[in-house]
């Protein structure tokens, strides 16, 4: 799968965590409500489903793995609900503390997308990923807050009925910019990439950022599910000296790394452009900076 | 010269006498509302806009006359209210004198209010200012040194607050942003007219640098007015004394104006401390004879939106607020327009796939299909065992990496053949 049809995805998907966030938690009437227990639930509500979404395009789309989409789900999920509840709280104090219009609505988005994108932690136990997600996620609040602002203003006069389609519509677009952009900012700022040339995966291209796990367990980063790749078979990680591979000391299995083989415990440097055979598959490391 | 018959007098003295009634008239009442608003003596100003209930909007006016003297006996007729440029139909009017007000009386207690009577003239407006209260009006005493201390919560009970400003003794540092901060969190349970009135004789010991630290406030000037601001709270800021420069002692009037005008309040400067009873006296007849609008949004929606509200009494300008609807994001769904959200977002998902299998229908073959490559330096060599240096004996393909069973002579896994090196 290329980079552009995962972030495709990613965006398909996190519109549809906005559409079923809206679905959701527009079903409770919180009118009535204070205004920052409504923010806190609202914010849960949006963070569990976009969250979700975002977290299980992986699991569902390039691992085409059930179980894992769903844990991920899960993991992601539970992290959005609640980072997205604390998220929209402060959100809607910067919204107020701005005074409203562009800038308050952006703002306040860009601190959910945050949230969201922080969220990736629970999923891949990696700092730096969850930090350029949220990163990304505050770049998909600022396009997806100031086009739901624009719906608004473009709709300002409008019936009551056409106010909540503007609401789902919003959302849905909210939810597609987060989507596309926590993916894009992983890869942007990616120091480096492992592309499949061959196997099961050919065409995905998995970004480097620190350490990243290679098997055909469904919760490895890159998934191989090809005959002769072990089940935790190797890691590319990142160390002072710019890139290394290591094939695990338990892999049942070794690896080419450039033609040369690297044995269960062994390590190769990476400098860029190297091939590596691992089973039935083959990558190609691309180191994009150090 | 013509002269006037004796038929003709007894009209004559009639229109006189009539003339004469219609002066005294106008001489024992003043002006009507609308001769004043016909001459546009009159002038509005907004001075809160509660929007607690939601979307049942109040607005407060305060309508004061030529001489700045408030005017009360307007009704609701005399006024016309619109949000948004939208005329709104009022829920609720309420005339000038009947408005309930909660009062804040935030006073510096600092060590510099005990020179020259401004901490007597203090209590003596805290005083006067509380003897104007109504029954249905509430108030509540903050004083501040570096500590702010509520020295009587909220209360309609007038000698409890006497009690409490009769306590008020100067000491201490000025924390005057922390001070503002605490007026703004008493009133928010208050419902109704809420005004917060600051007194104070200098400056935050927090920008004062021959005050040390500790003695000033743990808020900045911008957050204190940020938080009034977003509280929807205006400040009644008084400086008391003589205006101070840039590192002088005396009212920093720069702080304390813009703190009046960016929360929407007033500032007001009392020279001396027998100035400051009078000032206060007038604040209470002006909180209480402000009018309350109260209507219902034309536009009813939680949208984050800020709304513009004017207020004209006759031909007089049209005085101009507005406020801030709360809600960043307000969710209502509907199953039916979910549904039609859907359908294209499903579509959207499902179109990759749609396309990869007309291309491979096309005869595209997919690269996942192919076999895998074998590096050429391997592929002349056949496969070879190989062993981990540290490793308990085990042999691997170094053709695909698969562990080979010791004594084979082809890989299970990709049928290379097994050459021994060791």
């Amino acid at each position: 799968m290329s980079k552009a049809l995962q972030i495709y995805y990613t965006a398909v998907l996190g519109a549809l965590g906005g559409l079923a966030g809206w679905w959701a938690v527009g079903a409770v009437d919180t009118a009535g409500w204070p205004l920052w227990p409504a923010y806190l639930f609202v914010g849960a509500g949006l963070g569990l489903c976009i969250a979700a979404a975002v977290a299980a395009t992986e699991g569902a789309l390039v691992k085409r793995s059930r179980p894992r989409a769903l844990l991920d789900a899960l993991r992601g999920g539970l992290a959005g609900a609640l980072l997205g509840a604390a998220g929209l709280v402060a959100a809607g104090a910067l919204f107020l503390a701005l005074g409203g219009g562009f800038a308050g609505r952006s703002a306040g988005w860009m601190l959910l997308g945050a949230a969201i994108g922080l969220s990736d932690i629970a999923v891949s136990g990696r700092r730096r990923r969850a930090v350029l997600g949220a990163l990304g996620g505050v770049a998909g609040g600022l396009v997806g807050g100031l086009l739901y602002e624009g719906l608004t203003l473009a709709f300002l006069d409008s019936s009551d009925r056409a106010q909540m389609v503007v609401g789902g519509v919003g959302l849905v677009l909210v939810g597609a910019c987060i989507g596309a952009l926590i993916p894009l900012a992983r890869q942007v700022l990616a120091a480096g990439e492992l592309r499949v040339l061959r196997g099961q995966q050919a065409g995905l291209t998995r970004e480097v950022n620190d350490t990243v796990t290679i098997g055909r367990y469904d919760g490895c980063d890159l998934y191989l599910p090809d005959a002769g790749v072990a089940w935790r078979h190797g890691l590319v990680r990142r160390v002072a000296s710019g890139f290394q591979f290591e094939v695990l000391p338990g892999a049942e299995g070794g690896a080419l790394v450039g033609g040369q083989v690297v044995l269960p415990g062994g390590v190769a440097a990476l400098a860029g452009g190297e091939r590596i055979r691992v089973g039935e598959a083959e990558l190609e490391f691309v180191g994009l900076r150090r | 010269m013509p002269s006037i018959s004796p038929a003709h007098r007894p009209a004559r003295i009639s229109l006189l006498l009539l003339a004469a009634v219609c002066w005294a008239a106008a001489w024992a009442w003043p002006p009507s509302a609308a001769a004043q608003q016909q001459s546009g003596e009159l002038q509005a100003r907004i001075t809160q806009v509660d929007t607690s209930r939601y979307p049942e909007v109040t607005v407060y006016v305060s309508v004061l006359d030529a001489a700045g003297q408030p005017v009360s006996g307007l009704d609701a007729d005399d006024f016309q209210l619109a949000e948004g440029g939208r005329p709104v139909d009022l829920i609720r009017f309420v005339g000038g004198g009947s408005s309930p007000v909660a009062a804040a009386l935030v006073i510096d207690r600092s060590l510099s209010m005990q020179e020259a009577g401004k901490m007597k003239g203090a209590r003596q407006a805290a005083l006067a200012f509380l003897r104007q209260m109504r029954p249905g009006d509430r108030s509540a005493l903050i004083a501040f040194n570096e500590d702010v201390e509520l020295y009587q919560e909220f209360t309609g009970d007038v000698s409890l607050l006497e009690d409490a400003v009769r306590r008020l003794r100067p000491e201490g540092g000025t924390a005057l942003y922390d001070s503002l901060v605490a007026g703004v969190d008493a009133l928010r349970a208050e419902s109704g007219r809420r005004a917060l009135l600051l007194l104070t004789d200098g400056r935050d010991c927090r920008d004062d640098p021959s005050c040390p630290d500790e003695y000033g406030s743990r808020h900045t000037l911008d957050k204190a007015i940020d938080y009034a601001v977003a509280a929807g709270q205006p400040v009644y800021v008084i400086g008391l004394g003589r205006p101070g420069g840039r590192g002088q002692s005396g009212v920093d009037e720069r702080v304390l104006r813009r703190i009046a005008s960016e929360t929407g309040g007033e500032y007001l400067h009392a020279p001396d401390a027998e100035d400051l009873a009078a000032l206060y006296r007038g604040i209470a007849v002006t909180l209480q004879q402000e009018y309350a609008f109260t209507y219902r949004s034309p536009r009813p929606f939680y949208d984050g939106t800020r709304r513009d509200i004017s207020v004209a009494v006759g031909g007089a300008p049209a005085a101009r607020g507005d406020y801030l609807q709360q809600h960043l994001l307000h969710v209502r769904s509907n199953p039916v327009v979910g549904f039609i959200l859907l359908v294209p977002l499903v579509w959207a998902l499902l179109l990759p796939g749609w396309l990869r299998g007309r291309r491979r229908g096309a005869g595209d073959a997919s690269p996942a299909a192919m076999p895998p490559a074998v590096p050429a330096a391997l592929a002349a060599d056949g496969a070879t065992i190989v062993q981990a240096p540290d490793a308990p004996r085990r042999v691997f393909c170094a053709e695909c990496g698969r562990p080979l069973r010791e004594q084979a002579r082809f890989c299970s896994g990709c049928g290379a053949p097994v050459s021994r090196t060791h």
